[in-house]
């Protein structure tokens, strides 16, 4: 239905005379290729309009005045041919006066520029999913410790084995060590320091994310290790045939590669241990499955250990299950646990929290408290044009009077201003994208380094698709305050009285070309 | 046929000329044109509806195409459809793009561009 209604919408770019004469056979050939296969309503969409708008731009600027059986007729000739005097208008203006233009055109590029960077990093940052499947089903689960008001405290092994064996909620739940361990690597060329993540067995699983070479880590494997794509070709050259090597690391550990992870891959985010994370670690190179066995996890009585709190525990929630239900959940196994185990349980309570809140959480505020501060900067730019525009309306009178007695309507003499300032205001907004591509890089420099997911910010289509509605938008509200004045255009009194005045000079030749 | 109001219509574009080649072999409509190219070409060539249309219009403003009255297979016929047929300008302006074609590739035969006698 929504591919149908696109394709209306296309057809609608173009003139009518061709859509009378071709619509019917085009809305047959879309129906029947659209059931063929996907992807070519996209094509076919953007196709119409492209090439339309193309035709448009073309004929508004180098008209050739050939007959042509499906040019823009009538009113919508009038249309296209009034934008097209308008915005040559318009651009004569602006080269005539080049200081009040060029002065309009940065104000507006620093606030869109401006913007648009912050905006930048707001979607990078808090807009965009995380690089997990369905991220927004899974949660960190945290022990609260309630004596020492710390509610988001690192997991002891046999709290985690209760959650994971109790709960009704989850999918599946499994552990991080909450801290990463910078291990040497011993290879031929030399020794390279890498930062590694020790995890269960489920942890891909959990995440739903698939190697982009070889294979992710399963339960049952031992001494394997994925690599990130930043180590794959740092240490490894970007090998294929890397699969499958044995690396030596300190402590003669020898790991066997089994994969290699795609490059948009980041787990954990230093953000995601909360207060746990080491300062400085960086992002992980290497993911190591860590059996849940031994002294650390286990003690002489085969029971899991409850006294030593080392784990961040990752869930994903099953399809269907709200936060609270997890939290409901979680809460009625951590009081049974307090009732069970007194000795090391007590005051021990459970937080839940979304993965992308752990992750962001923290930094919302900031961020957004910054796009608010931009906005005002924005707009206060926005209202400097704006007065500029105001300030040049006054000696323009004249002409706008001289248009109204050759019979220019209200709604003309608006749209000859909106062309202005929408002209204005996207020159001023193409240099804002310009100057946000270096903003952006100059952000992230100044940012502190634990800072969340700023290593991949980059401008795309949708903060294009933002700079240039706020271009438009801040176009509009330039021209408004001029707009309102026209309303009180007295033509009579105007022309007498400027027709005395000093401007006349530059009224009349004004109209001499 | 005049020379010169042929020669006029040259070089064809790309869409042109394939669409004047899909119908030398008889009338066809909209979407069969764009089957054809699609078979011809192994699906290089893909003409989409905004691409097709518009080169039919122009194709049919300057005369090389028409517009059938009758339909040529009632049993298969469907109202919306229109057939196109080339006329016979269209004839002379593709045989024509088919010799500057023709006379383009000796001349790349000849400069070895392109294997084979020149």
């Amino acid at each position: 239905v929504i591919d149908r209604l696109l394709f209306e919408l296309a057809l609608r770019c173009y003139p009518r005379a061709f859509r009378d004469r071709f619509g019917v056979e085009m809305r047959e050939h879309f129906s029947r290729s659209a059931t063929g296969k996907a992807g070519i309503l996209g094509t076919t969409v953007l196709h119409g309009v492209a090439e339309r708008w193309a035709a448009v731009v073309r004929w508004c600027f180098w008209p050739n005045h050939r007959h042509h059986m499906y040019a823009p007729a009538g009113r919508h000739f009038m249309f296209w041919d009034t934008l097209r005097s308008d915005i040559r208008f318009a651009l004569r203006q602006a080269i005539r006066s080049p200081l009040y233009t060029g002065l309009a055109v940065i104000t507006l590029a620093l606030g869109i520029g401006a913007t648009t960077t912050v905006f930048t990093a707001v979607h990078g940052v808090l807009l965009r999913d995380l690089p997990y499947q369905a991220p927004e089903r899974l949660v960190m689960i945290w022990s609260d410790n309630r004596e020492e008001r710390r509610p988001r405290n690192v997991v002891s092994p046999g709290n985690f084995a209760d959650y994971r064996d109790m709960n009704q909620t989850l999918e599946s739940v499994d552990y991080v060590l909450s801290f990463m361990i910078s291990l040497v690597m011993k290879d031929q060329e030399g020794l390279g320091r890498v930062t590694a993540v020790r995890a269960g067995p489920h942890l891909f699983e959990i995440l739903g994310r698939e190697a982009m070479l070889g294979r992710v880590y399963v339960p049952g494997d031992r001494d394997v290790a994925v690599v990130s794509h930043g180590f794959w070709t740092r240490w490894l050259g970007a090998d294929p045939r890397a699969i499958g090597r044995r690396v030596t690391f300190s402590g003669d550990e020898t790991l066997e590669i089994i994969g290699v992870m795609p490059p948009d891959f980041v787990f954990p985010y230093a953000s995601m241990f909360d207060q746990w994370a080491q300062p400085g670690a960086g992002t992980a190179d290497l993911w190591v499955p860590m059996p849940f066995e031994g002294p650390r996890w286990i003690d002489g009585a085969g029971q899991p250990i409850r006294n030593t709190h080392a784990l961040a525990v990752i869930g994903r929630m099953r399809p269907h299950v709200s936060l609270d239900d997890v939290r409901a959940d979680l809460a009625r196994i951590a009081a049974h646990l307090e009732e069970t185990y007194p000795a090391t349980n007590r005051h021990w309570g459970t937080t839940v929290v979304p993965l992308a809140d752990q992750t962001v959480g923290r930094v919302r505020p900031a961020l957004l408290m910054l796009l608010g501060g931009v906005s005002l900067i924005l707009l206060m730019g926005t209202v400097n044009v704006a007065n500029m525009v105001l300030a040049r309306s006054v000696t323009r009178q004249r002409e706008r009077a001289i248009r109204a007695a050759l019979g220019a309507g209200r709604w003309r003499l608006v749209r000859q201003a909106l062309a202005e300032s929408l002209l204005l205001s996207l020159a001023g907004g193409l240099l804002g994208i310009l100057w946000s591509y270096w903003g952006v890089r100059g952000l992230v420099a100044l940012a502190p380094a634990d800072f969340p997911r700023l290593a991949s910010l980059g401008v795309d289509g949708r903060v294009l698709l933002f700079a240039v509605m706020v271009s438009v938008a801040t176009g509009l509200l330039v021209a408004i305050i001029p707009a309102v004045t026209f309303r009180r255009t007295d033509v009579r009194a105007a022309l007498q009285d400027q027709a005395r005045g000093t401007t006349a000079a530059r009224g009349g030749s004004r109209l001499r070309d | 046929m005049d020379q010169l109001r042929v020669e006029a219509f040259l070089p064809l574009t790309p869409v042109a000329f394939e669409i004047l080649l899909a119908l030398a072999d008889g009338e066809q409509h909209g979407y069969s044109i764009m089957r054809e190219v699609e078979r011809r070409s192994l699906g290089a060539v893909v003409l989409h509806p905004g691409t097709l249309y518009r080169a039919l219009a122009r194709l049919l403003e300057s005369g090389l195409i028409e517009e059938l009255d009758e339909r040529p297979d009632p049993e298969h016929d469907d109202q919306r459809r229109r057939y196109y047929q080339l006329t016979p300008t269209g004839i002379a302006v593709a045989r024509a793009e088919v010799a500057r074609l023709t006379a383009q590739i000796s001349a790349a035969r000849q400069r070895k561009l392109l294997k084979g006698r020149a």
